[in-house]
């Protein structure tokens, strides 16, 4: 299982922090050759540091998706065609229905989803990907289940799996697999920002709720490294929910 | 030699004579002392043999149809060798082509014994604390992506697996947090199961021609199915995992 992973060359959008982060470390211990994306470049050196100072760093803010193509090309001139992509930029958007501000979920929606739709486009140009590949999209729980004061959040995400879905067709023969993980609540900086809005308790209350507690960023950055590995390789348009078990219940 | 494996923990696989089952007790067998069930003594002891470690595997022949005597046989099975089981995969499975107007109700109970009331009955057994001293930890249903699917003369094939994907979904909860249950559904490959399926060359070709990713290999349920069975997945339980190159998303043919 996953022992093709050595010298694959992989790209993670929010590497600078959770699940990209622990995305990262683990492929560059497996021996892959790791492209980090973040606009946080203090953070993104902080990984560089976990991961020994294996990663290939790109400082990026995807609000400019329009320039994204060529310094992905760039770095692709330097290291060679890629064989994956993980979207793990995200952005949380607390906000009750009344208070929706246009604007503000235009941003949410920019980098949750139109960059993974340009990371997919990018991806599957030629010259870019490595005969076929693997892309993985970072949904949410909260693209399938309901919860109060997050309709923008959840307008972002699940238009992921739709993405998914249509994209596992589209590029299936040009050997390019796509699939998304959605997390349940992980134990990361987005969660403890969230508990922080939330007040007291909340973490505690959310734990009782979960068959198997709150999750680690390891536990979904697995999932993630099976889905750019070649043991999955028949498995394509899939959401696959690492959430200890809270959806299904 | 036996006695250096007792209070050791054994994985059960069912249907391990051939197809799915063989190719993941196979793929397995370095890492698991196997208990490997199914009802061709030849068979069973043929995938025995192409096992890493052979010495190291049971044959537990037992026909899975006989749901009333389940939970005594496989009780006695593990009392008499001393052995306890802490990883459940039920790769047995039936599966026969029938119209609606000629099912009647024998083949109605054969698919849901094997394929549904089987895996509860002994999932009961290992969750019995004399029988199976709490070794549990892990369960893994071989499914099919016909499960939410509709497709002509599957209707029981397709309840059963249906059943089997709640079954799963319920035991997840109820026995969390020390066991995980989690599903595979896997699209069509070339086995014994399916073998009458795949004579049919028009069905064969039209099957082919559906698959975005094309036809894939037994080595594809073999590898989600030790994803989860190992602690990479240990925040995955309740879920169902399509292995079928895209199959059953894809309505853009035919």
């Amino acid at each position: 299982m996953m022992n093709d992973l050595e010298g694959k060359k992989f790209l993670i959008t929010g590497a600078s922090s959770g699940i990209g982060r622990e995305t990262a470390k683990i492929l560059v211990q497996m021996g892959s050759i790791v492209v980090g994306l973040d606009k946080d470049e203090d953070e993104l050196e902080t990984t560089n540091q976990m991961c020994g100072g294996n990663l290939t760093k790109i400082n990026f803010d995807l609000k400019n998706l329009d320039v994204l193509y060529p310094t992905i090309q760039n770095v692709v001139d330097k290291i060679g065609k890629l064989d994956g992509v993980v979207n793990s930029a995200g952005v949380s958007y607390i906000c009750p229905l009344k208070n929706i501000n246009y604007q503000k979920l235009e941003e949410v929606v920019k980098i949750n989803t139109y960059s993974a739709i340009e990371l997919s486009k990018i991806f599957s140009r030629y010259g870019i990907n490595n005969k076929g590949g693997s892309i993985v999209f970072i949904s949410s729980i909260f693209g399938l289940v309901g919860t109060q004061v997050n309709s923008g959040y959840s307008i972002s995400k699940s238009s992921l799996h739709g993405l998914t879905k249509s994209l596992s067709i589209e590029l299936a023969s040009r050997k390019i697999r796509v699939n998304c993980v959605a997390p349940g609540f992980v134990k990361t900086e987005m969660l403890h920002k969230t508990s922080e809005i939330m007040g007291d308790n909340y973490i505690e209350n959310l734990n009782k709720l979960h068959p198997l507690g709150l999750g680690e960023v390891d536990d979904v950055a697995n999932c993630i490294i099976f889905l750019l590995s070649n043991s999955s390789k028949w498995i394509t348009g899939n959401i696959i929910k690492v959430d200890g078990g809270y959806t299904s219940q | 030699m036996v006695d250096t494996l007792h209070n050791k923990k054994y994985l059960l696989i069912t249907g391990a004579s051939s197809g799915i089952g063989r190719n993941i007790s196979i793929n397995l067998s370095n890492e698991y002392n196997l208990i490997l069930n199914g009802t061709n003594e030849y068979n069973l002891q043929e995938t025995k043999r192409m096992c890493n470690n052979a010495n190291n595997h049971f044959i537990w022949n037992f026909d899975l149809s006989k749901c009333e005597f389940i939970e005594n046989e496989l009780s006695e099975y593990l009392s008499k060798n001393k052995i306890s089981v802490g990883w459940f995969v039920h790769s047995a499975g039936h599966m026969k082509l029938i119209p609606l107007r000629i099912l009647n109700l024998e083949e109605i109970n054969k698919a849901l014994y094997v394929n549904s009331i089987s895996p509860t009955l002994i999932i009961k057994t290992l969750m019995n604390k004399k029988v199976n001293k709490n070794c549990l930890k892990n369960v893994v249903f071989i499914s099919s992506n016909i499960s939410d699917m509709g497709a002509k003369a599957m209707s029981i094939y397709g309840m059963s697996k249906s059943g089997l994907d709640g079954l799963m979904r319920c035991l997840s909860i109820e026995l969390a947090p020390n066991i995980r249950v989690n599903s595979v559904l896997p699209g069509a490959l070339e086995t014994n199961m399916t073998k009458e399926m795949f004579e049919n060359i028009e069905i064969k070709n039209k099957l082919k021609e559906s698959y975005p990713l094309g036809m894939g290999e037994m080595n594809d349920v073999s590898n989600i199915v030790d994803f989860l069975l190992s602690d990479k997945s240990k925040w995955i339980t309740g879920q169902k995992i399509t292995v079928d190159g895209g199959r059953t998303i894809n309505l853009s043919m035919i």
